[in-house]
């Protein structure tokens, strides 16, 4: 079934597809570490979030932070953000006029754009010997110790997400940095790629 | 037809497969090798060239596109057909061998590792091409650097920077970057190409390690060729120089960006060229090998064929055994490197092994042409047989794609540092780009 990306059923979809895949288990039953992505938020976002519905996944993935955690977005760019969409981190993020707020992006996304300037959607993922552990939205300067550290602009993260791209593709070409040990990745290349390729094909909705 | 046992007992596609392409090697690269090898430099470049009826052929075969994968266009071989297709064609001719794979380097690197926006604006026209419209060539080698650029990713950081500054620099200029410098007068296929695959050094950066890939149009801005060179071999694959005079490229036409991943590409591609190089080299050293036993059957000196004098005989059995064992060591390495950099992608080649390949396969076709040549006697030192073209070309084969010398440190360095490891371990390059 397609979902929307981002959302939490898309977090959801990836998690269980990839811990049903018997030759991931097989391919990774060496791979220790976490993953945290650093989604910069950019032009093909703010054009994203003028849809009700990519606006609906991403509010519902925010709002999968537990309200005293979420105190850790003050003063961030991501607070700006939903200020100027109107909303504080106090609300019940998944319980808003979605419509009502996709047309005011839309009616100036240029200002939503220069107030996210560096807000970011960080996705922390964690896997072991095989088994996809944990998938959660990450607030500042947690998680920031993983073993691996994958930044880049929402649309380049769309393109990995959709299939469009690979994610050594988009290492290789710049448009994805990599922080971490590169060693280990380099020997466990099998298990990025078959993660990857999973990720990929979850189909989504547009 | 190419009539030798082969060990692999080839498929029926395979063996089709093998015919076809050593047909066209007989009848149409050879006799276009051996004319273009007599053509002065100059002609060997002009439109009535046979060079580029040659090239014609090739792209309507889709020879080009074999190192593909299948989810990019390519045509879904095995990495033993594509084995075969390199072996037969440098049968026929070296020159033309090496022009076929410098061709694929630019446009199969957009096509593994570039964005879906320069697959679509360069690497599929270059698919569909069957008029030999576009031709892609391998910008590396430079005036103050050769084998520089072959062990830059293996010596210590220090000793690098010493090499000095690369004389192709690249510099970011908002949404584009500009191109400055020269390859050396060596780069295969230059003078007929339409796109380089080039290497260039980051502008400000410490060493020549430190650099990018990308794709130059050799129609842009700031482009111009240098005149054929006048070589001892390969003849029949034109060389020269290229000139970048603040050269201009979109963003997206640099491939590899700077940085530790531009290491693992360097190492990897070199691993892929490796297998090429082995391929060819083994296609040279069958092809002389051949013209020996062939001439040493049919030439009678003190009453009997040469073939039946012990010490003529035991040069062809030393040959036989070296062709042979060159031939499957690299069919093996290919496959291992094949599986890794164009089918599952995962970018994990063997460099000591993918370099051991190469260099032993140059080593022999070299010892095995010096041979032949010596059993034809001053018949080998004229131009009535090919034996003296062959001769020359994997003489050339020694220096041509690195040196082996320095292949050979440069595969050493990565044997005393690693050979215990079921992996590809990229130390080395942490150290330089880490």
């Amino acid at each position: 079934m397609a979902v929307v990306y981002p959302s939490r059923e898309w977090m959801e979809e990836l998690h269980k597809k990839v811990n049903a895949d018997e030759e991931y288990k097989k391919v990774a039953a060496n791979w220790e570490g976490d993953y945290l992505c650093v989604v910069q938020v950019d032009e093909e976002f703010v054009k994203d979030i003028q849809n009700p519905k990519i606006l609906r996944g991403f509010l519902g993935m925010l709002d999968s932070v537990p309200k005293e955690k979420r105190e850790k977005f003050r003063g961030t760019p991501s607070e700006k953000m939903l200020e100027a969409l109107g909303l504080s981190l106090d609300a019940d993020l998944s319980e808003v006029n979605f419509e009502e707020i996709a047309r005011r992006i839309a009616e100036n996304p240029g200002m939503i754009l220069e107030t996210a300037k560096g807000a970011t959607l960080n996705i922390w993922m964690d896997f072991w010997h095989g088994e996809f552990r944990k998938i959660e939205v990450a607030v500042p300067g947690e998680h920031e110790d993983a073993k691996f550290k994958l930044i880049g602009p929402y649309a380049v993260f769309k393109q990995l997400v959709m299939g469009k791209a690979d994610a050594i593709t988009l290492v290789i070409g710049g448009k994805l940095k990599m922080q971490g040990d590169m060693a280990y990745m380099m020997r466990n290349m099998a298990t990025v790629k078959k993660f990857t390729d999973l990720m990929a094909s979850i189909p989504i909705e547009s | 037809m190419p009539k030798f046992l082969d060990l692999d007992e080839l498929s029926k596609e395979d063996q089709m497969l093998k015919e076809e392409v050593h047909r066209f090697a007989k009848e149409v690269i050879r006799p276009a090798s051996i004319e273009l090898d007599r053509m002065p430099p100059e002609d060997r470049i002009k439109p009535e060239s046979p060079y580029f009826k040659v090239m014609k052929q090739m792209k309507r075969l889709g020879y080009h596109r074999i190192y593909l994968p299948e989810n990019k266009g390519g045509p879904g071989l095995t990495p033993l057909q594509r084995y075969i297709i390199f072996e037969e064609i440098a049968w026929g001719s070296l020159g033309f061998a090496t022009a076929l794979g410098v061709d694929m380097i630019p446009f199969v690197s957009a096509a593994l590792y570039g964005t879906p926006e320069i697959y679509e604006e360069l690497v599929v026209p270059w698919i569909e091409d069957s008029e030999g419209k576009f031709h892609g060539c391998w910008g590396v080698t430079e005036p103050e650097h050769g084998s520089d650029y072959l062990i830059a990713l293996r010596e210590e950081p220090g000793l690098v920077a010493k090499f000095g500054r690369g004389n192709v620099l690249a510099e970011k200029d908002g949404d584009e970057w500009v191109i400055t410098g020269q390859k050396s007068a060596w780069v295969s296929s230059a003078p007929v190409a339409t796109h380089c695959g080039l290497h260039a050094q980051v502008k400000g950066s410490r060493s020549i390690a430190e650099g990018l890939f990308c794709i130059v149009p050799l129609d842009a801005d700031g482009v111009k060729k240098g005149k054929p060179s006048d070589m001892l071999g390969m003849r029949d694959d034109p060389q020269g120089e290229l000139f970048f005079d603040k050269v201009r490229i979109p963003e997206h036409y640099v491939i590899v960006a700077p940085g530790f991943f531009y290491g693992i590409f360097c190492d990897q591609l070199l691993c892929l060229t490796s297998c090429g190089m082995g391929a060819f080299a083994v296609g040279l050293a069958r092809a002389c090998f051949e013209e020996a036993l062939n001439y040493a059957r049919q030439r009678v000196q003190g009453g009997v064929q040469i073939a039946r004098h012990k010490n003529i005989k035991l040069k062809l059995y030393e040959m036989f055994e070296k062709v042979e064992t060159a031939r499957y060591y690299v069919r093996k390495v290919t496959e291992y490197t094949h599986k890794r950099i164009i089918e599952r992608q995962t970018a994990d080649a063997s460099p000591r092994h993918a370099r051991a390949a190469q260099i032993y396969a140059k080593k022999i076709a070299y010892e095995v042409a010096h041979d032949a040549l010596q059993i034809f006697g001053a018949y080998g030192l004229s131009k009535e047989f090919i034996i003296e073209k062959l001769f020359r070309d994997a003489r050339c084969m020694l220096i041509e794609d690195g040196t082996v010398e320095v292949l050979s440190l440069e595969a050493a360095e990565d044997v005393v540092d690693n050979y215990e490891k079921e992996f590809y371990d990229v130390n080395h390059l942490m150290r330089i780009l880490g």
